[in-house]
């Protein structure tokens, strides 16, 4: 029994360490597609029907935040943006005067029941007609993002959250993902590197009753797709955070050598099971060095 | 038994090593060779350019070519300025790629790869001068197993002998998607590609038939309405019908035809909503499209259209 | 000397450009961003600005109408989109010639040395 149970608990520890290393090919792959992709400019010059996407942001801190989410150069996008303009007055009247917006026809399609929204403003000037503001009272991100997909044009919306920013070549990525198959063949698009991602159709937003828990599990497995690729990132990332994964290897490797020096060879086994891991999304990391390249490509030169 | 244990944790510290070993190698060796690819591809780029505005039959000296990754970054960089260009001399450009042995090159590379990389090889050899010689080499990869392997392959033999472009896209096995048409109508923007849209919109092929809409619609082609509304009449449930639909939405032409309105009610209520839904964001308004649909998407129509407005007068 | 200004975020697309209008009377020179070009025309009155790429409408803004007299400098702007929307924002929002990827090198450098060649030196 005993040496059943090593041999099941080893099993297991060898199972984590199948996953990671299936998990690392699989960014690994997703890099070599990014590159790939990188490199074509067809969906820029005028996006083929359809393949639209609607950013839902929901806690935009202002002007420059707003600009941001504009500097897109995918042409079928717009930037839905639900600001309160009771709880911050100044960012809403700094947002409106900085892009021309006035006060529209409010009249929500029948999709999801939005409550509290107060307006909806357009831009007078033709150069921001992507950006959309929706005046909602504060309740919670889902009731903002179930108001903006009430007023989103596209087939497909992205919710951002508080503090999340997309990183450069996000929507035309996700574009190009969803142009590589029929129309309506996706449904759903995520991935768990970097911020998690969360694409999702409008029209099966809808049919879920809204952004709550049950969203992905209403949609069939057949329409989810799962990418392997850093979409998102936290807007102030912390610069404490490579520091802290050095001193946490380095306690780990501490510990491994205290356990294998004791004896403990079960705990010994899960500590490295634990360091393969990390190793391998380690790895992972300088495969996706899209944000530093990208980052060291554009050094002004005057 | 402590020793499958003992002999799992030798295993797992040998792969903790290894990992840890290819992360240090590959940030510093990562590092090093973009600093030196960034520089390479400017003297790379600086030389090209002033070969072709010089018009001089020599070919320019490429300093370092023979370094590792060099050749490399000199093929990245010729695509790169024949992707963003059109009108440029070919004559300097074939002298440069042949010189320096890029076609084969590329070929090998393609070759000892798999997936995405063999396509990204196949991709940067559609974007260069290659001869026709290459249509021969890349016709295996006709048949692999990668899409993306597949298409690019189709895009080099479509870039090595342009007049053969009906044949080879017609001959293609997979139905084109709308990513892979606006790559093959890209080619068509650099002038690579001589095809005129009234025999593709016209053709029984499937993809023939896609490529012509996609044209009709990216240049704005009015006098192809009438194809369009043939197109949306005989392709009831396909992709095609709705191709032509989002076609004519994008020209702006009128919405309520009978064929439109006929191929309209056999949407689905999601899919004639999104069309609803363009229509709105071209810019129709709600009483020219009328209300072929039904009082019930009638409202969802003017939602949207409501909301590009303003009234003034209450 | 005339002076041109390059506004792009794609080193690749700043050099070509810059290396095309290699050998014309002028200094060129280059940013990143559109932020730095406000930095930039405070101590240089640029006579060409080519726009490639970033954000058009952030650096349209950045060239105001004559300030104290001085003249406002030619903006050309190069992008992929060829939608008229696109097309027509820009054109609103200041930029006096729009020309699309893929783009002619001999044909830009021809159209920016006769813009200089119209200029007061």
């Amino acid at each position: 029994m005993l040496a059943a149970g090593q041999i099941v608990f080893v099993a297991a520890l060898a199972a984590v360490v199948a996953g990671a290393f299936v998990a690392l090919v699989r960014i690994v792959c997703a890099a070599d597609k990014r590159l790939l992709l990188a490199e074509t400019r067809g969906m820029l010059c005028d996006a083929p029907d359809g393949r639209g996407i609607s950013v839902l942001c929901s806690g935009v801190a202002g002007v420059e935040e707003v600009r941001r989410l504009l500097d897109e150069g995918y042409p079928r996008y717009e930037a839905v943006v639900v600001l309160d303009s009771v709880r911050r007055p100044e960012a809403f009247a700094a947002v409106l005067a900085e892009f021309h917006l006035i006060d529209v026809n409010y009249d929500p399609a029948d999709d999801l029941p939005a409550e509290g929204v107060r307006g909806l403003y357009r831009s007078r000037k033709r150069c921001y007609r992507r950006l959309v503001v929706v005046d909602k009272a504060f309740t919670s991100c889902r009731a903002d993002f179930d108001a903006a997909v009430g007023v989103a044009i596209y087939d497909y919306v992205l919710p951002l959250r508080p503090g999340i920013r997309m990183m450069p070549f996000c929507i035309g990525r996700l574009a190009i993902e969803l142009s590589l198959e029929p129309a309506g063949a996706v449904e759903l698009v995520r991935s768990p590197v970097g911020e998690p991602l969360l694409l999702v159709a409008r029209e099966a937003a809808v049919a879920a009753g809204g952004f709550g828990p049950d969203l992905v599990r209403s949609i069939p497995r057949s329409r989810r797709r799962t990418l392997y690729e850093p979409f998102l990132r936290a807007a102030k990332p912390s610069v404490r955070r490579p520091v802290l994964r050095r001193g946490a290897a380095l306690l780990l490797a501490a510990c491994i050598a205290a356990t294998a020096a004791a004896g403990w060879w079960e705990v010994c086994a899960v500590l490295l099971t634990l360091a393969v891991v990390a190793a391998a999304a380690e790895y992972a990391r300088t495969c996706a060095p899209e944000e530093r390249t990208a980052r060291a490509a554009s050094r002004k030169s005057v | 038994m402590t020793r499958i244990v003992m002999l799992y944790c030798a295993f797992a510290a040998c792969v903790v090593v290894l990992l840890s070993g290819a992360v240090v190698v590959r940030r510093l060796v990562d590092g090093r060779r973009h600093r030196r690819d960034a520089l390479l591809s400017r003297q790379y780029l600086h030389i090209v350019i002033l070969s072709l505005m010089s018009e001089t039959d020599t070919v320019p000296h490429f300093p370092r070519l023979e370094s590792a990754g060099a050749r490399m970054v000199l093929a990245e960089t010729l695509a790169r300025l024949v992707s963003s260009t059109y009108g440029l001399d070919l004559g300097p450009l074939r002298r440069i790629f042949r010189d320096a042995g890029l076609q084969p090159f590329l070929l090998r590379c393609a070759r000892r790869t798999r997936g995405c990389r063999r396509a990204r090889y196949l991709s940067l050899l559609s974007r260069l001068p290659a001869d026709a010689a290459v249509a021969a080499a890349v016709e295996r990869y006709g048949s692999d197993r990668h899409r993306a392997v597949r298409f690019y392959a189709l895009m080099v033999r479509l870039a090595a002998d342009p007049s053969m472009a009906l044949q080879l896209i017609g001959a293609y096995p997979d139905p084109l998607s709308a990513f892979e048409l606006s790559e093959i109508v890209s080619m068509l923007r650099r002038g690579v590609l001589p095809v005129a849209y009234e025999p593709l919109i016209e053709s029984p092929n499937r993809n023939l038939r896609s490529l012509g809409i996609a044209i009709v619609r990216q240049f704005g082609i009015e006098e192809a309405e009438e194809n369009l509304l043939r197109i949306a009449s005989e392709d009831t449930t396909g992709e095609l019908g709705r191709e032509a639909l989002y076609a004519l939405c994008a020209l702006r032409r009128p919405m309520a035809r009978r064929e439109v309105v006929r191929r309209m009610g056999l949407m689905s209520r999601a899919e004639r909503r999104a069309l609803l839904r363009c229509m709105a964001l071209e810019g129709y308004s709600e009483t020219a499209f009328g209300s072929p649909v039904g009082d019930e998407e009638t409202p969802y129509f003017e939602s949207f259209v409501l909301s590009y407005k303003r009234c003034l007068v209450c | 000397m005339h002076r041109i200004l390059i506004v792009s975020d794609d080193p690749f697309l700043r050099d070509m450009v810059r290396f095309a209008l290699g050998g014309l009377d002028a200094e060129v020179r280059s940013v990143s961003e559109a932020c730095e070009i406000r930095r930039v025309s405070r101590s240089v009155l640029f006579d060409v600005v080519i726009v490639l790429t970033v954000s058009p409408f952030a650096c349209c803004d950045c060239f105001d109408r004559r300030r104290n007299g001085l003249r406002r400098p030619v903006v050309y702007v190069v992008a992929w989109q060829h939608s008229e929307q696109t097309v027509l924002s820009l054109l609103e929002n200041g930029a006096d010639q729009y020309m699309t990827f893929p783009v002619n090198l001999q044909r830009l450098r021809g159209k920016v040395a006769d813009e200089l060649n119209r200029l007061v030196p």
